[in-house]
């Protein structure tokens, strides 16, 4: 046993501590035994004292008052053992104020989604298709909506869960350059709608012989335009969200070089 | 195996690497062998429970099927605690998981009944500034590692006896100060600490090697 002098601090300091030699066995004991009281007692007296099937109730009830989740280990491996199944937790609404922002994200991506795939469904039916304004619900439903997606994502422990997280980056790298690109395809389509209607010539390439091609005829050329207007009405359809479509010009073999 | 009314509130404190997380795991393994010893179905679902705060994901390893992980942001963390028996709650780096000074009602409360409910709580900060005030009070034991910094902010946040806490902190310090860096990590996993009982203002050294 060693005695160690105590530092002069004030008048009433000890004159020393009593420090011993050990080891962690020799201190770690506290851990090791189980522990007792009035309340582990009387629980284990019940428990001890009830048939299969009241422990399973007692089971139950513990864990809907206590709302346990095995989360983590162990309960990924088999869904059944998820003990947040049948038990109704209230949600405070201060507690999705956190959520809101990223549910508002996630609804209006899935939006988008309804919209692609029911137009899908809708032109292989040979049926008109749908805008995303047809598809606006009420502020009511909305709100509705994202309290859900809220508690989705508060259930999931996710304020912004790296999913959302990394739509929100996608949005903001790849969102802006396809606006911008697409408005440049617009514009540029407009532009070359309103030279078409007033009947300005197009681009002529020459050839060898020092022939140059034709001006395509007025038949073509309102072909063109139509080809044009189709695509346009198209693309007015989907707001807010444009996609490139000169492709398909491209493609139409009435296009003029 | 002899039942034991009461409970353990250890504070573990030391600076980083010195060796906290390294013996909570040891304790963690203690406690493991207490409840794989114990047969599962003479128990309620809510009793042996092992509830972990380990922001650096050190100690799940260490846990099984039902123990609960709580993380930074989780509320209700606390009622789920209280529902627990014979059980053991470890929290590293503990002032991540409360970021300011406030003790909330239920967190009060696990403190109020952890006897009752047989809940031993660890509790792990890398210097004892970082306990909440009054929570200090409620911890009866210490792993002191080395700590730097001044020996009055080092009391400021420990219970026990004061100069006793100062001897020790110059002991572990000391000692270690024999150590290289290199040399210290080669110590792994018997880093040197002393144990302190507050209530009887007892003290252990625990892998102290002559130097």
């Amino acid at each position: 046993m060693e005695s160690i002098k105590a530092l002069e601090h004030n008048d009433n300091t000890p004159d020393f501590v009593e420090v011993e030699e050990g080891s962690f066995d020799s201190i770690a004991g506290i851990f090791d035994s189980e522990k007792g009281g009035n309340t582990i007692e009387k629980e284990l007296d019940e428990f001890s004292s009830a048939s299969s099937t009241e422990k399973d109730e007692i089971n139950s009830t513990i864990e809907e008052e206590n709302g346990f989740n095995l989360d983590d280990l162990g309960s990924s491996e088999d869904e059944d053992s998820d003990s947040s199944e049948g038990q109704e937790e209230v949600v405070q609404e201060d507690e999705l104020e956190d959520y809101f922002e990223s549910a508002e994200f996630i609804i209006f991506i899935i939006e988008l989604a309804i919209v692609w795939g029911t137009n899908y469904y809708l032109k292989s039916k040979n049926l008109d298709k749908i805008t995303k304004d047809e598809l606006e619900v009420t502020a009511r439903q909305h709100k509705s909506l994202v309290k859900s997606w809220a508690k989705v994502l508060r259930k999931h422990k996710a304020k912004v869960s790296p999913e959302v997280e990394l739509l929100f980056n996608m949005g903001a790298s790849y969102g802006i350059k396809i606006q911008a690109i697409v408005k440049k395809q617009e514009d540029r389509k407009k532009r070359e709608i309103q030279e078409a209607r007033q009947g300005k010539k197009m681009q002529v390439v020459q050839p060898r012989q020092g022939k140059s091609k034709k001006v395509p005829d007025k038949q073509t050329r309102e072909a063109v335009i139509k080809g044009e207007k189709i695509v346009e009405e198209e693309e007015e359809e989907v707001k807010g969200f444009r996609l490139d479509k000169s492709k398909k010009i491209e493609q139409d073999p009435t296009v003029l070089i | 195996m002899a039942k034991e009314r009461g409970s353990n509130a250890l504070g573990i404190v030391g600076t980083n690497n010195t060796g906290k997380t390294v013996i909570a795991e040891e304790v963690i393994k203690r406690f493991n062998k207490k409840r794989d010893s114990l047969n599962s179905k003479n128990y309620p679902s809510n009793y042996h429970k092992l509830v972990v705060f380990d922001v650096q994901d050190r100690l799940g390893h260490l846990m099984r099927e039902g123990d609960i992980t709580i993380k930074i942001g989780d509320k209700g963390w606390e009622k789920k605690i209280l529902g627990l028996r014979d059980s053991m709650c470890v929290f590293d780096d503990f002032r991540v998981l409360l970021p300011n000074d406030s003790l909330s009602d239920d967190l009060l409360k696990i403190f109020g009944f952890r006897m009752e409910y047989g809940l031993d709580l660890i509790f792990i900060v890398w210097h004892p500034t970082l306990f909440p005030p009054r929570m200090h009070r409620f911890i009866d034991k210490y792993y002191i590692f080395r700590v730097g910094g001044d020996d009055k902010e080092f009391v400021s946040r420990m219970n026990g006896d004061k100069d006793s806490l100062i001897n020790i902190k110059h002991l572990v310090s000391n000692h270690c100060l024999t150590y290289s860096q290199s040399e210290y990590g080669k110590l792994y996993p018997n880093f040197p600490f002393v144990y302190y009982d507050v209530q009887t203002n007892k003290a252990v050294k625990i892998n102290f090697k002559k130097r």
